[in-house]
């Protein structure tokens, strides 16, 4: 009995598996058609890299972030700047990468952050329910009443925050969304025939959650957090335009972007770059998100 | 109906507990208290008195938990705390006991700065935060939903593709830089004095109040925050509409429409569309709630006397009451919004009964 | 506070004698048809509109338009003139000690409702202020309040001798060598004389007593929970000033309508009908929106300044800024904040900041920093612009004035210059002070300096780097912070700048943690050459007190109170000390002073009757007219 139960249990594992894997293959030739969302992609891709090797480029270039030169202040692009230089006569181009590099790592640290908090009190809370699960729904719905940017203002007031500092709050406070998804999902996927069958083999829970149910959160898990790093690049220049972001001197395109507002009439080029860079990152992230949440979707007709 | 309503007030009575001690546990925790903040500059007063005073009265040396007490329940009640002193006369007189009557009792205490109620500064900057806020709810679902439906009539065609960029972009451009930008360009370049930011005519009326004027008669002013405040919301209601709209079509009632001979556009706009609109309402209280936290930011670019701007400036000053009462009205405003995206959700859909 | 509020006191103060000398443009528009008035505020709404408990420059704005002051500045001198307008005092007189001043009072001045002004209005706010009941921040400037608390300062008693003569008793009290009050055979306090006190006079408002007392009685407390009552009676308001009757939108704008009833208006009549005060996001839509006509006059900021001069349409007057930007070094040790004196007012050893406590490094600082690079030039012919204030600054060499100049030669100028930019010299200072880059990596570390030789010899080897904080959102001062880091990285000292909250800042700075500082002071009129509230031992208090540098100099402070105690109060023999204690200050170096920005007032072409004078540029409002 217990033996026919197994190879049944398999069966429908590897055809969940072999479901999964077409499923998958599916999004896969569906992505490769949707010319928008590998084009955001690959602009992406080129941005990272073109922030990531801020330190060489900067060397090639002869350029620096930090050095100052007072007797050329917002200066306009030419061969020497490429894109001119701020009030301080520092190069625009060489903080524009830097700034990029502290912008995109404090996104995706946070979003990271926040992702693995969510992911881990929604599989928790959703496989074991109890009075944990109370806790934490009356804490999100506690959160979630306090309007975020109130909150974070609020924490971003006390702290002063360093670019750590800062990953730290917006991960804290990031991970209610994701945690309600993934909890409703693990909800439904705990009572599914082949969860129910492992249980029975005595599968710990720790497996069934990681071998089980975490592999069918990926793409919720992707598709959310795509747009979640753009919505903190959004947060965080919203915070420096009211003076509680990242403080200077340490650049990120949102406080480069805030501070430019005072010199857009002598130099239009600094208000510009950092606001297309911001616009096009976040573009380019939310444009990835929401094709590939049609490649994953497995109710959309080819 | 009224039943659960009535069951989603007192549901939301912990959630707002939860508020109150988050947000004051959060807000005492800053440095540079407030008396240090208000006496700065005061550079004659070497002895501190003034500090002193403003302490002793707001009684901002003691631990937070007993702020925290006093400010939910009031301190007429803590005795211990009185002072007297001999007055003039010869008589003993009570002095400097700045009594509260605690939050539950309808007293949010008194601005450190302003010295009023704190209930008063925010109240009043309510009705500038709901204007604009229901303004912005308005254009985004008027606009937003349209959009969506002729997306979805024409999905994969050019409206629709050009809709799904716009919307991506709408959600993309800081919404800070966005409005300043529309005021330099609108208000500053085309000098039009309404794109400047403000609610209403500020020379004409400075005897009574833009809330005094009617809200028909100063619409230009609102046009650049609503919008600035409505973009978003637009592309998000169209997005979702669209998708609700494929949803809706490819289910068997409209089928069945079809199969009884009624013409496309009937079948479109009165079936379709009417039964897309159920999932919108909940997406209304993630709407109302975004709005009131944007307004933080929109209010700031457009000097608009709300809600979220009086939130900002108390929290530069360490104007703790005020910064208390804002975070509490505003989650009451977040909760009440989401109250109502689930009665519109029954009252939109007919399969729901409470 | 009140070194702000006397500034925009001035405001308020106008003349009236002096028709002949000004070019009125306005007297051929009726009285109250001179348009409306406006004024941009970035900032807070007031916070009050009672002069007794105002405590902020905008509360402040407000309400000295509204009521007099006991003892008016001279428009162009800036100092306490008799008859000033504006001001109750007409004459006075000390007695022989130097501690009793009998002020005389003008028996012309009418409250707008009729009622004439008279010392009950005077006592009546002192009363108020001395009762310790209110938050007013003014009861520093009393020597004790009702419920015994000393709060040390110059006024002992103010009395009404008759309607219009108030005998006031002011001084510094007599200590013995321990410290103690010296007091005479009937247990009276000895007192000395201040020069100084008789600004400490104008910090008690005068408010028309018999609207007052109707409305609180001897409730002065009641005042903080009223803060915008304005003085109301039966026969109408009671202000005097220029303008009257405020009316608030919370979060939008202040309005104030002309008084008609004002007697000292310097045109006879008050021209504008209206004064506006709106509040405005920052500084480049302030800019913006004064360039689009919206506001009447603003202050133009440094980096706006040269762009406002080029185009030449707009009415401007400049002066150096009555104040100063300076770096401050924490001299104390960081690690353990104390008071500058004990209980028993002895002095307290302090102990010394790791690196800051040796003068030979900071003197190394001031000649490491390029003031003159950070101020810059303004654009020439094709030369553009360049430095942090764009050329629209002025070096400073210490605590002193820079407009005294057109006053206050001999002070303005103490004989010192400002330390000279000169690498080589700081370099070798340094080296002098212990502080040798011995392994070559580019920061100098300590071999011998003076905190491992006198303090913890564990300190050896340790590297030459410390915090510097200023407030964020201030972008003169953020580029002055980075440059300074970039100008000291040059010599090997690493900084580790931050900008951060105002909030937090302010308690950082108090608490006496701090390393070194950016911030600036906005100096008083008239001004206090002492400043012993910012360099005094009194002042070092951690968690409050503005000497958070800790410096202590018994010279200076036996220097200052020579200053302000000096028989017969002769300024120029007064001047010949400040130098001295200016002198102190600059070498002794608890500030590298930085620089004073050039002020920029800016009017709309058509605002006729603008005559600003320094300092002082609304002294003619109610001569103002614009065509709006």
């Amino acid at each position: 009995m217990a033996t026919a139960t197994n190879i049944a249990q398999l069966q429908d594992g590897e055809e969940e598996q072999l479901r999964r894997l077409t499923h998958n293959q599916r999004a896969l030739r569906r992505l490769k058609k949707d010319y928008l969302t590998l084009g955001g992609l690959g602009i992406l891709l080129l941005l990272v890299l073109i922030v990531i090797t801020a330190p060489a480029t900067t060397r090639i270039l002869g350029i620096d972030h930090l050095t100052e030169n007072l007797s050329k202040i917002y200066a306009d692009p030419d061969s020497e700047n490429l894109l001119g230089t701020d009030d301080k006569g520092r190069d625009h181009l060489a903080r524009l990468m830097y700034g990029g590099q502290i912008s995109l790592a404090i996104a995706v640290t946070a979003s990271t952050l926040s992702m693995t908090i969510g992911i881990s009190l929604g599989m928790l809370t959703g496989y074991y329910g109890g009075i944990v699960d109370d806790i934490l729904i009356w804490l999100i719905t506690t959160l979630n009443s306090i309007p975020q940017l109130f909150l974070l203002l609020i924490i971003s007031s006390i702290l002063s925050p360093s670019p750590i500092v800062f990953i730290g709050i917006l991960g804290f406070l990031g991970w209610t969304g994701i945690m309600r998804l993934v909890r409703g999902e693990t909800l439904s996927l705990r009572e599914r025939e082949y969860i129910i069958a492992a249980r029975a083999m005595g599968a710990s829970d720790a497996r069934i959650m990681f071998q089980h149910i975490f592999p069918n959160l990926i793409s919720i898990v992707v598709v959310t957090m795509a747009i979640d790093i753009g919505a903190l690049i959004l947060i965080e220049s919203g915070l420096s335009f009211l003076g509680f972001g990242v403080q200077p001197p340490t650049p990120t395109w949102g406080n480069m972007l805030s501070e430019s507002r005072a010199f857009f009439r002598k130099a239009p080029h600094l208000v510009i770059a950092p606001g297309l860079l911001i616009s096009i990152t976040v573009l380019c992230l939310y444009i990835i998100g929401d094709g590939l949440r049609d490649a994953l979707d497995p109710t959309t007709v080819d | 109906m009224t039943r659960h309503i009535f069951r989603r007030i007192i549901q939301s009575i912990p959630t707002i507990f939860g508020v109150t001690i988050l947000s004051y546990l959060i807000m005492t925790a800053a440095p540079g208290g407030p008396a240090a903040l208000l006496t700065f500059g005061n550079i004659d007063d070497e002895n501190n008195i003034q500090r002193q005073q403003i302490e002793e009265r707001y009684g901002l040396n003691d631990p937070w938990i007993m702020q925290y007490v006093t400010w939910v329940a009031g301190n007429d009640w803590q005795v211990w705390k009185n002072r007297t002193i001999i007055n003039e006369d010869g008589e003993e007189e009570l002095v400097f006991r700045h009594t509260t009557q605690g939050v539950i009792r309808g007293d949010f205490g008194e601005s450190f700065r302003q010295r009023r109620p704190a209930l008063d500064i925010i109240l009043e900057r309510v009705p500038a935060t709901l204007e604009l806020g229901i303004a912005s709810l308005l254009v985004a679902l008027l606009v937003g939903i349209p959009i969506g439906i002729v997306a979805a009539i024409w999905h994969g065609g050019i409206f629709d593709n050009t809709s799904r960029i716009l919307a991506v972009v709408g959600n993309a451009i800081p919404n800070f830089w966005f409005g300043l930008m529309l005021i330099l360009f609108v208000g500053v370049f085309l000098d039009q004095p309404w794109a400047r930011g403000n609610r209403c005519d500020l020379s004409a009326n400075s005897r009574t109040g833009c809330g005094s004027v009617p809200i028909y008669q100063r619409m230009e002013y609102l046009l650049l925050p609503t919008f600035v405040l409505a973009y978003g919301g637009i592309a998000n209601f169209s997005r979702f509409m669209r998708t609700s709209m494929l949803d809706t079509v490819s289910s068997d009632f409209i089928r069945t429409a079809y199969a009884k001979g009624l013409r496309n556009r009937t079948v479109w706009w009165r079936h379709a569309a009417r039964n897309s609109l159920i999932p919108i309402a909940t997406f209304l209280g993630p709407a109302i709630v975004g709005v009131i936290g944007g307004s933080a930011i929109t209010e700031a670019i457009f000097t608009w006397p709300g809600l979220g701007r009086v939130f900002v400036e108390s929290i530069s000053s360490r104007d703790y009451p005020v910064v208390m009462a804002s975070v509490l009205i505003a989650s009451l405003l977040t909760v009440v919004g989401y109250i109502i995206s689930d009665i519109l959700y029954a009252v939109f859909d007919p399969r729901i009964r409470f | 506070m009140k070194q702000f509020s006397k500034l925009l006191l001035l405001g308020m103060i106008v003349a009236a004698l002096v028709a002949i000398v000004v070019p009125v443009g306005a007297q051929d528009v009726p009285a109250g048809e001179g348009g409306t008035i406006i004024e941009s505020n970035i900032g807070d709404d007031p916070a009050t509109f009672n002069p007794i408990i105002g405590n902020d420059t905008v509360s402040d704005a407000v309400s000295s338009w509204m009521y007099p002051n006991i003892i008016a500045l001279d428009d162009v001198t800036l100092v306490e003139a008799p008859g000033a307008p504006g001001g109750l005092a007409e004459s006075w007189e000390y007695d022989e000690t130097g501690t009793v001043l009998t002020l005389h009072i003008r028996q012309d001045m009418f409250w707008s409702d009729g009622e004439q002004i008279t010392a009950d209005d005077y006592i009546w706010a002192y009363n108020a202020i001395k009762s310790g009941q209110t938050t007013s921040p003014r009861t520093a400037q009393l020597y004790q309040l009702d419920d015994g608390t000393v709060t040390d300062g110059t006024i002992h008693s103010i009395t009404k001798i008759d309607d219009f003569t108030i005998e006031v008793v002011l001084g510094t009290v007599d200590r013995d060598e321990e410290g103690n009050p010296i007091t005479d055979d009937d247990g009276n306090l000895v007192l000395l004389p201040n020069c100084a006190a008789l600004s400490d006079l104008n910090s008690i408002a005068v408010v028309p007593e018999h609207i007052y007392a109707a409305a609180f009685g001897m409730d002065y407390a009641g005042m903080d929970a009223d803060p915008y009552f304005v003085p109301e009676g039966e026969n109408g308001l009671a202000t005097f000033g220029v303008f009257t009757d405020p009316f608030i939108e919370f979060g939008v704008q202040v309005s104030l309508l002309a008084n008609q009833d004002y007697i000292d208006a310097i045109s006879g009549q008050v021209t504008p009908g209206e004064w506006l005060m709106q509040n405005v996001e920052d500084q480049t839509v302030e800019y913006e929106r004064f360039l689009a006509g919206d506001f009447t006059t603003i202050g133009v900021s440094a980096d706006n300044q040269n762009a406002l001069r080029a185009d030449g349409s707009f009415q401007t007057i400049e002066y150096p800024s009555n104040g100063y930007t300076y770096m401050g070094f924490n001299l104390a040790d960081p690690s353990n904040p104390q008071p500058g004196r004990d209980e028993d007012g002895n002095l307290v050893d302090q102990g010394i900041h790791p690196i800051f406590g040796d003068l030979l490094v900071r003197q190394a600082i001031a000649h490491a920093i390029d003031v003159r690079s950070i101020i810059g030039s303004r654009p020439d012919g094709d030369n553009p612009a360049t430095g942090i204030l764009e050329g629209n600054g002025y070096l400073i060499a210490t605590h002193n004035h820079p407009g005294l100049s057109s006053t206050d030669d001999e002070l303005a100028d103490a004989g010192v210059e400002p330390y000279a930019f000169d690498l080589e010299l700081a370099a070798s200072l340094l080296e002098e002070a212990g502080w040798v880059d011995i392994d070559d990596d580019g920061i100098r570390e300590c071999q011998g300096c003076l905190y491992a030789t006198e303090v913890d010899a564990s300190f050896e080897g340790s590297e030459f780097e410390f915090e510097l904080l200023t407030n964020a959102g201030n972008n003169i001062r953020e580029a002055t912070g980075e440059t300074i880091r970039a100008q000291l990285a040059e010599i090997g000292i690493v900084v580790d700048f931050q900008a951060i909250e105002f909030g937090t800042l302010v308690d950082e700075l108090v608490g006496q943690e701090f390393d070194a500082i950016i911030i600036g002071w906005r100096l008083g009129l008239p001004f206090n050459a002492g400043a012993k509230g910012l360099f005094g031992v009194g002042a070092d208090i951690p968690g409050s007190g503005f000497n958070f540098t800790s410096y202590q100099n018994a010279d200076y402070e036996r220097l200052v109170d020579e200053g302000d105690a000096l028989a017969g109060c002769d300024p120029d023999a007064r001047d010949a000390l400040y130098v001295q204690t200016q002198i102190a200050l600059w070498e002794d170096l608890p500030y590298v002073w930085l620089f004073a920005t050039n002020t920029m007032i800016a009017a709309q072409p058509d605002l006729a009757g603008w005559d600003p004078l320094p300092y002082n540029t609304q002294w003619n409002i109610d001569a103002w007219s614009t065509s709006d």
